[in-house]
């Protein structure tokens, strides 16, 4: 475990962190807000500090002669996206409306894209600090590590590592033979899209400052708005089907948009996962429309408005709201739970377990089924038009048992904390697929305001879980990792 | 498979006898219909054997599918009978019934004042259900579905073969055992204070893992432990693995029994679940010391076993309770006993997996395996359990979408989902009480289908849906 190593990564990342905070700060003053201005300045010299201070600890670190490991990855993309939570909480600690758990709180849950807010009342912010906020999601939608290999200079072998450590998916491949270019090309596709949906909110009606932070939090698929009722403020179908559109688009395999970039279009729809997605997208938006229809009397147009938006909300994991679907029979909420569930493609933004394991573990099912049938057949399991190995069968399953674990325990924590089971239940899945809101206690509307502390900072840890696809955060907690001399 | 159902059938006439007998014992009016059922059973039986006389030694995939999921329908027709015949139920609640006792689940549909000879035929059923499940498991199930780590459970020296002279023998050895386990709880709610037919109907029903709602006021009266502590010393006896107390039994090695690694894990499972209820009951404030000690173990191991008897105070109970005991059904018994959930060694490996996988992460091209007792597990069957994992709960999560459609509430159909899919069967809900009574007859039929297809675990009604497509695309 080479510590010098980590070490100047990190205070290079520390770097980053405070550049981030510029523009924040150029808001602040812009805006002429003391608060957020002092604020933001004091943010930016600590990042500094900490710089230095990594710096002077790795200062033994050659970039050209020393290899990066998987442990190296690991740490650094685990040890990173703490550093940047906590470095993310300081502009709120500073400017006094929360209290410090919350704080971290509202940090992880910008960085992890899960978008649910511990603030009771946004509109009373600073501007600056709700620019912040939309940033931290942004960030973290397309991953730190991403952006930071994507600005920064070559970092020698093994950059892979990090990147796989940070990536969603079972299969964790790249498009370009460099994995900076690599970067640098998903960080100008996340640019684009995120500039033209800015533009887009724009000529909805939004205003300029809104349209941003909008924008920004729904490629991240973060989910964090700047209105206490979230999107139900607007009523503007037209600006629902453009963030229809966006969410959809940002639950797309950001890969597959740097290939479609370089090849053509036909590769969208060749995707074999972001079919699947589009189709579910569609079936579950029929069910929960009949359904409506049929149980709550809720007129066709009206149930498809709804029901579009929010299975769009919901499946992205980005979680906008424009109606309280708590009010919603047991069935549709059924099918928003199990949407919640399975998240967006791999690759993409999105949380939830992702489609193409889904996509795989039916495919596991098939492939004992028709072993057992035809005991000499040899199965092949493909997807995007490339055979997937058995190995890669299995680890998606062993996966899927880990996700429900993890669900299990963070139910029976909150539980334990006095919270009624249902509510529990659907926070454990709303978190761990970083999408926010749930069905209860904290309802439509996204706020954990109301957790115990406890439950609170447990779902800290869950969302880390759920960015960093579990196994990766487990290994930062075993002993062996972190020894000295490598074992074997 | 002719010849197989008219074996099952005459083995159900046969038990036919007992309320039939009772009910002209007592003199009750129903015992015509019994006696009608039983004539027109012997009728099928005679046909079904003239049909099945067949020369076949070896029992291929095909039929074995076919006989997993028809037979379960056959019996519950003539199950039904008797509750249709005396007017208690409606046709879809009567098959509903006789399903749910014959797959051991125990959701009842009985009024609390139907006749004595109603209840003892329904025990009657889940007795069978669980005999025949039990049989099942070691005959055909490996057979033909696939080895879901039920190699696991049993030493070398088992093998499971598709003729059909070895499965007799080794399901005679389980009926053996299994009848054993009924005498022997019968003996113990005697002594406890039952009356001689409550008790052999207590006892049918503790030991086939069926339970049920509690008509006859046997547990939870106040000032009698009794019955609660046979009932939970019947279900320790029922999680273990049924096949194994066969050979503990004749090689007298009590120990050789202890260690086998999944009663090990059963074991501690009970006992922390046990003791944690215990204390959280306690301070809670619910119950002095020694009640909340008899009834957290009564009632996790009543839901462990996935037999479902619980007590009408357990609705009180606070909610981090509630969700272990359900927890706790999921997890089922050993593999090898009449209980339903996803029993405990499937659970063993798959923790172990996450070990290694923590490891892998570390070493990326490690190659391990999970062992487990003395065994290591084979890739094979590491992928068998995986995926019947998966299965489970996707299954699990459609039937609790189904039960939705029916206008209910998501907590409330979750509740009832568990108790058919695990075949756990109370009447106790998650989110308070709730009634299968008062669903739409299409439920009704949706549930049963889901009891069955748990029982069968889900995979025979893939396998035969595989099987139909492609009969059907010979055809064409």
């Amino acid at each position: 475990m080479n510590f010098n190593l980590i070490a100047a990564v990190l205070s290079t990342m520390s770097l980053t962190a405070g550049a981030a905070l510029a523009a924040p700060l150029f808001l602040a003053v812009y805006y002429r807000e003391p608060v957020g201005s002092a604020d933001f300045l004091l943010v930016m010299l600590i990042c500094l500090i900490i710089s230095y201070e990594f710096r002077l600890r790795g200062r033994k670190f050659n970039p050209e002669t020393t290899v990066l490991n998987v442990r190296e990855g690991i740490a650094i993309t685990g040890l990173g996206w703490l550093m940047m939570s906590v470095l993310g909480m300081l502009p709120y600690l500073f400017s006094g409306y929360m209290t410090p758990l919350d704080c971290f709180v509202e940090s992880v849950s910008g960085f992890s894209g899960t978008g649910a807010t511990v603030i009771e009342d946004l509109e009373i912010l600073p501007r600056s600090i709700l620019l912040w906020r939309s940033l931290t999601a942004w960030i973290g939608g397309l991953g730190i590590i991403v952006i930071f290999m994507a600005i920064l200079p070559q970092m020698g072998r093994g950059a892979m590592y990090m990147f796989r450590a940070e990536s969603s998916g079972p299969t964790k491949d790249r498009q370009l033979p460099k994995i900076r270019d690599n970067a640098k090309a998903l960080f100008l596709i996340y640019v684009a899209i995120t500039s033209l949906c800015a533009l887009v909110y724009m000529l909805c009606g939004m205003s300029w400052f809104s349209a941003l932070n909008h924008a920004l939090s729904t490629v991240a698929t973060g989910g964090f708005s700047i209105y206490n009722d979230g999107i139900a403020v607007y009523d503007n179908p037209a600006l629902e089907i453009c963030m229809i559109f966006f969410m959809v688009i940002s639950s797309g395999s950001f890969a597959m948009y740097v290939v479609a970039w370089r090849k053509g279009s036909q590769v969208i729809w060749q995707n074999t996962e972001f079919r699947t997605y589009l189709m579910l997208l569609a079936v579950a938006t029929m069910l929960i429309v009949v359904d409506l229809w049929v149980e709550m009397g809720m007129g066709i147009l009206e149930g498809l408005r709804y029901t579009a938006f929010h299975v769009a909300s919901i499946s992205s994991t980005t979680a906008f709201v424009t109606y309280d679907f708590d009010a919603w029979p047991g069935f549709s909420k059924g099918i928003l739970l199990l949407l919640m569930f399975m998240g967006g493609c791999a690759g993409s933004t999105s949380g939830g377990l992702k489609i193409s394991r889904m996509v795989l573990l039916v495919k596991l099912i098939q492939s004992v089924v028709w072993q057992k049938i035809h005991p000499q057949i040899v199965y092949r399991a493909k997807m995007n038009g490339r055979v997937i190995p058995d190995e890669v069968l299995i680890s998606v399953a062993r996966f899927f048992f880990a996700y429900m674990m993890v669900e299990i325990l963070f139910a029976v924590v909150m539980l334990l904390d006095g919270i009624p089971l249902m509510e529990a239940v659907s926070m454990a899945v709303s978190t761990l697929g970083s999408i926010g809101p749930g069905f209860g206690l904290e309802g439509a509307l996204s706020t954990y305001a109301l957790l115990p502390p406890v439950s609170k900072a447990f779902a800290c840890l869950v969302m880390f879980l759920g960015r960093l696809e579990i196994f990766t955060v487990i290994a930062l907690f075993t002993p062996e990792f972190w020894s000295r001399r490598k074992g074997w | 498979m002719m010849y197989l159902l008219g074996k099952a059938s005459l083995v159900m006439m046969a038990s036919l006898l007992l309320p039939l007998a009772y009910c002209f014992y007592e003199g009750s009016p129903d015992g015509m219909v019994f006696l009608f059922v039983f004539l027109l059973m012997a009728a099928s039986t005679a046909a079904l054997h003239v049909e099945g006389k067949v020369n076949k030694r070896h029992l291929s995939i095909k039929d074995g599918v076919q006989f997993l999921l028809l037979f379960w329908w056959w019996l519950a027709f003539f199950g039904m009978l008797p509750f249709l015949g005396s007017g208690q139920l409606s046709l879809m609640a009567a098959i509903f019934e006789a399903v749910s006792a014959l797959t051991t689940t125990g959701v009842t549909l009985l009024p609390v004042d139907a006749p004595f000879s109603m209840w003892l035929w329904r025990s009657v059923l889940a007795w069978l259900g669980g005999m025949a499940f039990l049989v099942m498991l070691v005959t055909i199930l490996p057979h033909v579905n696939g080895c879901f780590g039920l190699t696991l459970a049993f030493r070398r020296g088992m093998s499971f073969s598709s003729m059909l002279k070895p499965m007799e023998h080794t399901s005679l050895q389980m009926i053996g055992v299994y009848s054993g386990l009924t005498l022997f709880s019968w003996l113990l709610y005697v002594l406890a204070g039952l009356p001689l037919m409550e008790a052999l109907m207590a006892s049918m029903l503790t030991v086939s893992t069926t339970g049920g709602k509690d008509a006859f006021d046997w547990f939870g009266v106040d000032g009698n432990p009794l019955p609660e502590c046979a009932a939970a010393f019947t279900m320790l006896l029922v999680c273990g693995n049924i096949l194994r107390y066969w050979r503990t039994f004749r090689r007298r090695d009590f120990r050789d029994y202890y260690g086998n690694y999944e009663i090990r894990i059963f074991l501690a499972m009970v006992l922390f679940f046990g003791g944690f209820m215990t204390w959280n009951l306690w301070y809670h404030g619910i119950y002095d010391f020694f009640s909340s000690l008899l009834h957290s173990f009564f009632h996790v191991l009543s839901f462990a076993s996935t037999t479902g008897f619980a007590t009408s105070q357990v609705g009180q109970w606070p909610d981090t309770t509630l969700f272990f005991l359900f927890l706790l059904a999921f997890v089922g018994g050993c593999m090898g006993s009449p209980t339903g959930g996803i029993k405990v060694i499937r659970f063993v490996v798959l923790f172990k997996l996450m070990g290694l996988e923590v490891r892998r992460t570390l070493h990326p091209h490690m190659v391990a395996h999970v062992i487990v007792g003395q065994n290591s597990v084979s890739q094979k069957i590491v992928e068998r359990i995986l995926s019947f994992f998966f299965l489970y709960v996707a299954a699990f999560f459609l039937f609790v979408l189904v039960l939705c459609l029916s206008g209910i509430s998501m907590s409330e159909a979750v509740g009832m989902a568990i108790a058919g899919f695990t075949s756990l069967g109370t009447s106790l809900g998650l989110a308070g009480k709730t009634s299968f009574t008062e669903m739409p007859d299409i439920i009704k039929v949706m549930g049963c289908l889901f009891m069955v297809f748990a029982r069968m675990e889900i995979f025979a009604v893939l396998l035969l849906i595989q099987l139909s497509f492609g009969e059907i695309r010979k055809r064409w």
